[in-house]
């Protein structure tokens, strides 16, 4: 089989955060069906050239997120309650996550935080 | 034996020259993984991986290669071992053909059918002779050699040095190709850190004859990071071990930090600086980080 | 170890070297062929100073010019890590370059010395009373060779071969010239029988001894080296 993930080299973020991203992408526009088997690690690290160790901690963090299941020894999945929007809300997760721990650092607090997102979302 | 012997196990090794020594090289890995190896030209990356083929005994220490302690058990265990080196040369008068057929009359592990895969992917011809090989068709034709007899450790010296890139990556493919068979394990160096980045499980960093670091390739990048600080009212940093490096440009201020954890950010900020951006860094960047931080450590002892 | 690629070794340095191997061995020939062509044509004295120079050239030429290809070039041209990546030790090495070296050269050695000695008393050019004075010279050749060989695996410098090879030439002609002026040598030697009196045997037996002695010292040496690329 071919996953043909393809990665830019001037892409700043990790390589696991790169993998994760071509995984929940594929999950997003229906390519890989929920309950599907995801190939297993070995497999796609070989087939897309980066390292077993890499891929393994994008598979982690997917399954932490719930966006994949894995049973050890069984291999992993597509988490059945996945669906489009799920998906899409975990992203919108992610950026507020990033946002939040963006603004503890410059010192912003949570109701300045959210003033500004008040004026995002108008 | 009930459980499997590590794909590489070194305790202790010294060796001596005249003008370079290895001091106390402690490094293993487990069979089914890739550890790299880096550092800077001359750092010892070579003679390591000669003590563990065998090539040459040290001082001291022990060595044992697949559950073979070497150099005592070193027929055994080059069964078992696929060898590339930069400096390795094949016979010039010689096609690639005569050396597939030398490799087939010793190693009953052969495997004419993957030979002629390895054949056509690499673009190699097999009648061809030796020395009207570019340096890339060399590689190619050795790295067949190696990989060809399916031996269960791959110990590759600097094998990407001096390759376009496409060569390269035509390496590096056949690398991660040879790691479908779960206990396959490889050894490799190189000053080449994309693709140590890229390939290897666990990361070994490599400075003046001794291991600076050794650990799985995902905490090894994530233990590092750059802070991007803003210090307008000129305040002293905080005095942490693990800052590495600093580099300032008036108020901006760049500090790579090791052994990262959440709580340095805020360190900056209880001392007065505003925090702008946390990086992420590339091996390479943690390779020269790694390289100023060991000059200057040997500057300031030789000074004291 | 039941398992050795020794065979394999020998075998790939014949193949490499075939052309070269048999271009000697038909150089040879053809200058047997041309010293008995000259028999009869030129004056005796003088086609035995040219013929033990016209026999003794090529197989001493093959002798040094392969031990320099598959010995020093070896380690210069870099083929030596491939070679020490196979399941090999150093001794296993070094008894593959002496099964592929000594064979080659020994068997040239034995058709030119066996030509030399036919020429030489059945023609006859000399007096029987020189086969023994004759033999320690081509046994000499041998014994020469065994130590050119020796260095050139020791140290696998060109530079030190050639200073073996000039070392080892000139304490043989040393050797075999006292050899043919000590007195129970030189009183025989162009009498009518061979005389081997104890002062002939037991050089002969020390050539003999040198000989082993140097195909013991290069395994023992080798065996002993510990960093070997």
């Amino acid at each position: 089989m071919n996953w043909n993930f393809v990665f830019s080299k001037r892409d700043k973020r990790p390589m696991y955060q790169q993998i994760m991203e071509q995984i929940v992408q594929r999950i997003a526009v229906g390519d890989w069906l929920p309950n599907a088997a995801l190939p297993s690690i070995r497999q796609l690290a070989t087939e897309i050239k980066v390292s077993v160790i890499t891929v393994k901690r994008a598979y982690l963090e997917l399954e932490r997120e719930g966006v994949i299941v894995t049973q050890q020894g069984k291999g992993s999945w597509v988490s059945g309650e996945m669906d489009q929007q799920t998906l899409q809300r975990e992203e919108l997760t992610r950026h507020l996550e990033r946002a939040g721990k963006l603004a503890k650092s410059l010192g912003i607090s949570a109701d300045e935080l959210l003033d500004l997102l008040k004026i995002h979302t108008q | 034996m009930s459980t499997t012997p590590a794909a590489v196990q070194c305790e202790g090794i010294c060796k001596r020259y005249p003008h370079f020594q290895l001091q106390d090289v402690d490094l293993s890995f487990d069979q089914g993984t890739v550890m790299g190896l880096v550092g800077p030209n001359g750092a010892g990356k070579s003679t390591i991986l000669r003590i563990i083929m065998g090539l040459v005994g040290p001082d001291s220490g022990r060595v044992e290669v697949l559950g073979h302690s070497m150099p005592t058990d070193q027929i055994a265990a080059k069964y078992e071992i696929g060898f590339v080196a930069e400096d390795m040369r094949l016979y010039e008068s010689e096609t690639i053909a005569f050396h597939m057929e030398f490799m087939k009359s010793i190693f009953s592990s052969w495997d004419d059918d993957y030979a002629a895969t390895l054949l056509r992917r690499l673009d190699l011809i097999k009648d061809q002779r030796v020395r009207g090989l570019s340096h890339g068709q060399r590689v190619k034709a050795i790295l067949l050699l190696a990989l060809a007899h399916r031996p269960n450790l791959l110990v590759f010296d600097e094998p990407t040095t001096g390759l376009d890139p496409a060569v390269r990556k035509e390496v590096l493919d056949e690398m991660m190709n040879a790691l479908e068979d779960e206990t396959r394990s490889i050894l490799f160096s190189s000053h080449n850190t994309l693709d140590v980045e890229q390939i290897s499980d666990y990361i070994t960093f490599i400075y003046a004859g001794r291991i600076v670091e050794s650990r799985d390739k995902e905490t090894f990048l994530d233990s590092w990071r750059r802070l991007r600080l803003t210090n307008a009212n000129n305040r002293p940093l905080p005095e942490l071990p693990n800052i590495r490096e600093v580099q300032q440009s008036g108020s901006l201020y760049a500090v790579t930090v090791n052994d990262y954890n959440d709580a340095i950010p805020g360190e900056f900020i209880c001392a007065g600086l505003s925090l702008d951006d946390v990086e992420a860094l590339t091996l390479e960047e943690i390779f020269l980080s790694n390289v100023h931080h060991a000059k200057r450590a040997a500057r300031e002892e030789f000074a004291s | 170890m039941t398992h050795t690629i020794i065979p394999q070794l020998v075998r790939k340095d014949l193949l490499i070297w075939r052309k070269l191997i048999l271009i000697f061995y038909g150089v040879s020939l053809a200058t047997i062929a041309l010293v008995a062509v000259l028999y009869g044509r030129i004056p005796d004295r003088a086609l035995l100073n040219i013929g033990f120079t016209l026999l003794i050239t090529p197989v001493g030429t093959l002798g040094v010019v392969l031990l320099i290809q598959s010995n020093v070039f070896e380690k210069a041209k870099s083929t030596q890590p491939f070679i020490m990546s196979l399941p090999l030790t150093v001794r296993e090495f070094t008894l593959a370059k002496l099964l592929f070296n000594v064979p080659v050269f020994g068997l040239l050695w034995l058709v030119t010395t066996g030509s030399a000695f036919g020429f030489a008393f059945g023609l006859p050019l000399l007096p029987l009373g020189a086969v023994p004075l004759m033999t320690m010279m081509f046994l000499g050749v041998f014994v020469a060779y065994l130590y050119i060989l020796g260095v050139s695996l020791l140290s696998q410098s060109l530079g030190i071969t050639i200073l073996g090879i000039m070392f080892f030439e000139l304490a043989t002609s040393a050797y075999l010239w006292l050899a043919a002026f000590l007195e129970p040598i030189a009183s025989n030697v162009w009498g009518p029988v061979p005389v081997w009196n104890t002062t002939a045997i037991g050089i002969v037996t020390m050539q003999v001894l040198l000989a082993a002695a140097a195909l013991v010292g290069i395994l023992a040496v080798q065996s002993k080296k510990r960093d070997f690329i």
